[in-house]
């Protein structure tokens, strides 16, 4: 997933949390498994398809519609052009009167029982005209000449795929190919495996004239087994393929003539998969593509579901100083409890396995304080409280704790950088007891979480020593 | 999906068909008349900040990177545009006949270990191309972005010894297209207008692309001038174009830039070989009793098949070609015949994975999850599905820990030692 | 990274009782019409129009420098009417970004330099990207990242958005700390 930051919160580059496979990622991205008490990042997850809605109208659409009208919305639709979401104009039909004599007869043919159905009641409503435009590049449906419609959810004509048609005969004449290799094998008439469509053969002049011998002996069992009317892949005049020619067609002049505001780019072309149409005259309005909803679930313990970043204590960079090489500096590091019980948690250095390289290499060491810290737990209307009395009830070392709000702990790390240039990146283990997440656990199991912190570069300052 | 989606529809799922291109990917669902969506092979990541848009063939080495990517892009294909459940789903995909082993098998590791697919049939891009046809006897030359192939395909069996490689494709048609701006080209800044190699701008592959698919033509025909083709075609001229680089920068494509581009892959520079001369070559090492029927079925697929006129140059370069005191007592081919592709040709490859996907046989013609998560290896498309299975035993059992050299590797060591050796034994048929 | 303090000089802001810090040098046209909800900043140079809808502001917002709100408006045959304006709680509007939207959720973050179009909506816990034009009427679903010109989903936000824009603009606001003239000067001398 492309990483977000949100404006100024992109903590993102900074702190980094390690998923159980190793890899790295913002704890906003990660997810947490309560049964495994494991972070777990986006690739560790299984994600399913749960609902479809459009991203424009914002409605839903049951799974069977959708599949049915391939994943695209009945209502809105896009600029084809620009693709940004079409808007429907409506226009009084006190327009010229000519243009209105012209248009109308056309438009009822088009619709004429549902016109003549509605007509006594429909006097109001015909004073409109619908037409289709793009309020960010000015295109318009009758740029391409559709018919303003009657209904402001006019029933916009698709693009249609003529060869649509031809790809269903060769379909049907490939099933046709596969039920009479069946019917063969079954009967056994050949006692090998014939698999004429997939072989790749080795090329050998010999091995294809036994091959079409072969077709030619299957070809007459064919005709013999009767029941099948289409003949094995002999002939291609059959599939209903266009046959192949030797004038192949040139550029036509009209192409050449244009110029390039009249033909289509790539990425116009390719919203219309079906035809890709050369000239922006002959594009059509696109329906709007759904989006779907996704759930995600531990693919570990299947069946349970994952609640992010409410569960794992949140650690920020608060304050760093000029960071001096080789020395002792006192950095700032801020605890975040989410959760709606009070945790006791330590911080360590993470002890390196030498065997395994770390995907996060270390630049400096940090010495953590190495007293256990109780985080006091998440209360909304803290919000409302500004004195710091509760500092004073955890009796708080102020040699390690700079301060403490609410669910906030602030408190002091020292970092020796052992690179005197580029990054500091030094990385922690964080350990705090899990007791609240899993309930009914009686024994107080211990969460541990790898926890990777940049803290920018290394100062330049010379020490003064 | 809910259950109950599933009693009402039937738990019935339609396998998914990809063809993953060098350029771009096609992706939709077997049994339909086109690909649901076309979009570029690439995933947009984040790299310090800043966003940056990474191809798959930049990293065709480095699989553990590529395992990474084809992550993201397939999740990408899953759930923003097919929005189907990738789990215990058949999968076809349509791969190039020369696809690197560390590509396929990357990809396999993804779709089967990752997204648990349920199978995934393999299907080499040309003999999808022939599917697409109806036909079995057929030339194919898959003309896309990174390589031309050209495969001769005879009652269905493939030649694979007279298959011909080149880069002469998209990406040869858009570096020459950057050389031609800059000889020929001019760009008006208001009132002002100057060469365009003098204000060269940034020009990116995306943008060349871009002029190229909405300026290139072959209307004229440059064995017009040379006399040496019987053709007696008169030429028609492309009108300059005018391109919006920028707010008041436009750039003007002269009529003949926009017909030379194509010599990129027709009469290039450097070497003797152009797309024309790959197709007569090979119809040379073809026997020749059958080269008449390739030569009166020749169909070209992929992208640079789109450009209007590609295949009427083709014939008009094959024709002088075949003339020439080079080729004319050898070849005895006098005709070349073209077959128009069904669909936009861009997507052939595509549409043979789609119908091959309908098919009941397609459980045969597949790996299975289960198969591939013991032998952890693809097998080329060479090998029989019982040289696979011999394969994963072995794998299994430990006695060779070898893998069989792949296909792609030895053919195109081949290639370039000699070009009429035969195939090594490396491609077993099923029959033999 | 925590924020870093961000001083403003007392006199130049007006704090109302309900928390809401509004610049001096802001333009605020048809104040009556404008309803701030509480713990809002409205920094320099924005300008709220309304004088010409009611322009209704959620709780914890930051309106940043430069910054336009006008409510949309709609022609019709006899004229043009303009709609009211309303933002939902926790929302960040970046630096000189014009808003014509007819409705802008919960938990949104609206990069710098951005247009949001007329009668756009956007939905809750939703990301606009700096420098992003929104042409007219666009919706913005929940959970996205909109970005480019014109506007267009780019990816989806994470299921925590909403919390994370809880915690930046309760932090920005509790950042966001009065000095006295001399004292702001001495700051900015430590900083030389």
């Amino acid at each position: 997933m492309a990483t977000i930051g949100i404006g100024p919160l992109a903590t993102g580059a900074h702190v980094l949390y390690s998923c159980s496979c190793k890899e790295l990622g913002e704890l906003e991205r990660m997810y947490f498994c309560r049964h495994c008490l494991k972070l777990r990042c986006i690739d560790c997850v299984s994600n399913e398809v749960e609902s479809f809605f459009c991203p424009t109208c914002l409605e839903s659409m049951p799974s069977a519609e959708a599949r049915q009208k391939r994943n695209r919305c009945s209502n809105c639709l896009e600029c084809p052009l620009c693709t940004n979401t079409l808007s429907v104009i409506a226009t009084a039909t006190d327009e010229p009167a000519t243009l209105d004599n012209d248009k109308e007869p056309e438009i009822e043919q088009k619709n004429d029982t549902d016109s003549k159905e509605n007509h006594p009641d429909k006097e109001d409503s015909e004073d409109k005209l619908y037409y289709l435009s793009c309020g960010f590049c000015r295109w318009t449906s009758r740029d391409i000449g559709l018919p303003d419609q009657q209904q402001s959810s006019g029933k916009w004509p698709e693009v249609e795929f003529q060869n649509a048609n031809k790809v269903n005969e060769l379909i049907e004449y490939y099933r046709g190919v596969e039920q009479l290799e069946r019917a063969e094998k079954d009967i056994k008439i050949h006692k090998r495996r014939r698999s004429t469509y997939m072989s790749i053969g080795t090329g050998k002049i010999s091995s294809f004239q036994r091959r079409s011998m072969h077709s030619r002996t299957s070809n007459a069992s064919a005709i013999s087994l009767g029941s099948f009317q289409i003949a094995t892949g002999q002939k291609p005049k059959d599939a209903g393929v266009s046959q192949s020619t030797e004038d192949p067609k040139r550029t036509s002049e009209d192409i050449l003539e244009v110029g390039s505001e009249q033909i289509t780019g790539l990425m116009q072309r390719l919203c219309f998969p079906s035809c890709q149409p050369s000239k922006v005259k002959d594009l059509m309005p696109i329906r709007k593509h759904l989006l779907a909803k996704k759930s995600q679930r531990c693919k570990i313990l299947i069946g349970m579901y994952f609640i992010n970043r409410q569960y794992t204590p949140r650690v920020i960079i608060t304050q760093v100083p000029d960071l001096l090489f080789n020395q002792e500096n006192k950095v700032t590091l801020t605890i975040i409890n989410p959760l709606d019980a009070s945790v006791k948690f330590i911080l360590s250095p993470l002890t390196l396995n030498e065997d395994k390289p770390v995907p996060f290499p270390q630049t400096a060491e940090i010495i953590p304080p190495e007293k256990e810290l109780i985080l006091s737990a998440k209360d909304d209307s803290a919000e409302f409280d500004y004195s710091e009395t509760a500092a004073s009830t955890f009796n708080d070392d102020p040699r390690i704790v700079l301060a403490r709000r609410a669910n906030r702990l602030s408190i002091y790390c020292r970092i020796i950088p052992k690179k005197a240039f580029g990054h500091v990146k030094c990385s922690v283990v964080l350990k705090y007891d899990g007791k609240s997440i899993k309930k009914g656990d009686a024994e107080a199991s211990w969460i541990e979480h790898h926890v990777h912190l940049n803290l920018g570069i290394v100062s330049t300052k010379h020490k003064q020593t | 999906m809910s259950l109950l989606d599933n009693i009402v529809l039937g738990s019935e799922k339609v396998p998914v068909v990809l063809d993953i291109g060098a350029a771009y990917t096609k992706c939709g669902f077997a049994g339909e008349s086109c690909p649901r969506h076309i979009l570029p092979s690439s995933v947009v990541t984040c790299v310090d900040g800043k966003e940056k848009v990474v191809k798959f063939i930049d990293y065709a080495g480095n699989s553990q990177e590529l395992v990474k990517l084809l992550k993201r892009f397939i999740h990408n294909i899953f759930f923003k545009y097919l929005l189907v459940n990738p789990k215990d789903r058949r999968m076809v995909i349509v791969e190039s006949v020369l696809c690197p082993n560390t590509f396929k098998n990357s990809l396999a590791k993804v779709i089967f270990q990752h997204f648990e697919i349920q199978s995934a049939m393999f299907a080499p891009g040309h003999l999808m191309g022939l599917y697409s046809l109806g036909l079995t006897t057929a030339m194919i030359v898959d003309c896309g972005y990174s390589e031309a192939i050209v495969l001769p395909f005879y009652e269905t069996a493939s030649l694979f010894n007279c298959c011909q490689v080149s880069n002469l494709a998209g990406k040869v048609i858009n570096s020459h297209l950057e050389k031609l701006l800059l000889l020929y080209a001019s760009i008006t800044y208001g009132n002002e207008t100057k060469p365009f190699a003098a204000e060269r701008g940034p020009l990116t592959e995306d943008i060349l692309e871009e002029i190229k698919v909405k300026a290139c033509v072959s209307g004229h025909n440059p064995n017009y001038e040379d006399n040496a083709s019987e053709s007696t075609i008169k030429p028609l001229p492309a009108k300059p174009m005018k391109f919006h680089l920028g707010p008041s920068k436009v750039l003007t494509i002269p009529g003949e830039v926009r017909d030379k581009m194509l010599d990129a892959v027709f009469k290039p520079d450097c070497n003797d070989i152009s797309l024309a001369s790959m197709i007569i070559d090979c119809l040379l090492m073809c026997p020749i009793d059958i080269r008449k029927d390739l030569a009166a079925s020749i169909c070209v697929t992929g992208g640079c098949a789109a450009i209007p006129g590609f295949n009427w140059r083709l014939k008009e370069e094959l024709t002088v070609l075949a003339n020439s005191p080079r080729y004319k007592d050898e070849l005895c081919v006098k005709t070349f015949k073209f077959y128009e592709t069904v669909v936009h040709p861009n997507y052939t490859n595509w549409l043979g994975g789609s119908i091959c996907g309908i098919l009941e046989n397609l459980p045969d013609r597949s790996i299975s999850r289960e198969t591939f998560l013991k032998a952890e290896y693809v097998p080329d498309w060479t090998h029989s599905r019982k040289r696979l299975r011999s394969v994963a035993q072995a794998i299994m059992k430990k006695v060779s820990g070898e893998k069989t050299p792949s296909l792609a590797s030895v053919v195109s060591k081949i290639m370039t030692s000699s070009a009429k050796a035969k195939l090594p034994k490396v491609a077993i048929n099923d029959d033999s | 990274m925590e924020l870093p303090d961000n001083y403003y000089f007392k006199a130049e802001y007006i704090e109302t009782a309900s928390g809401n810090k509004v610049s001096r040098y802001s333009v605020l046209c048809g104040s009556q019409n404008i309803i701030l909800n509480g713990k809002t900043i409205i920094q320099d140079d924005c300008i709220i129009r309304g004088d010409l809808a009611s322009v209704r502001i959620g709780r914890h917002c930051v309106i940043s420098q430069g910054t336009v709100i006008r409510p949309p408006f709609k022609k019709f045959s006899k004229g043009v009417a303009f709609f009211p304006l309303q933002v939902g709680d926790h929302v960040y509007v970046g630096k000189d970004t014009v808003i014509n939207a007819a409705q802008i959720g919960s938990y949104v973050h609206i990069g710098n330099n951005c247009v949001i179009g007329r009668r756009c909506i956007l939905k809750d816990c939703c990301s606009i990207a700096d420098d992003t034009v929104l042409p007219p009427e666009t919706v913005v679903p929940p959970f996205t990242y909109f970005a480019g010109s014109p506007g267009s989903l780019k990816s989806d936000l994470p299921e925590c958005t909403q919390e994370m824009m809880i915690d930046m603009t309760k932090s920005y606001y509790q950042h966001f700390i009065p000095i006295k003239e001399e004292k702001k000067q001495k700051k900015s001398k430590e900083s030389k």
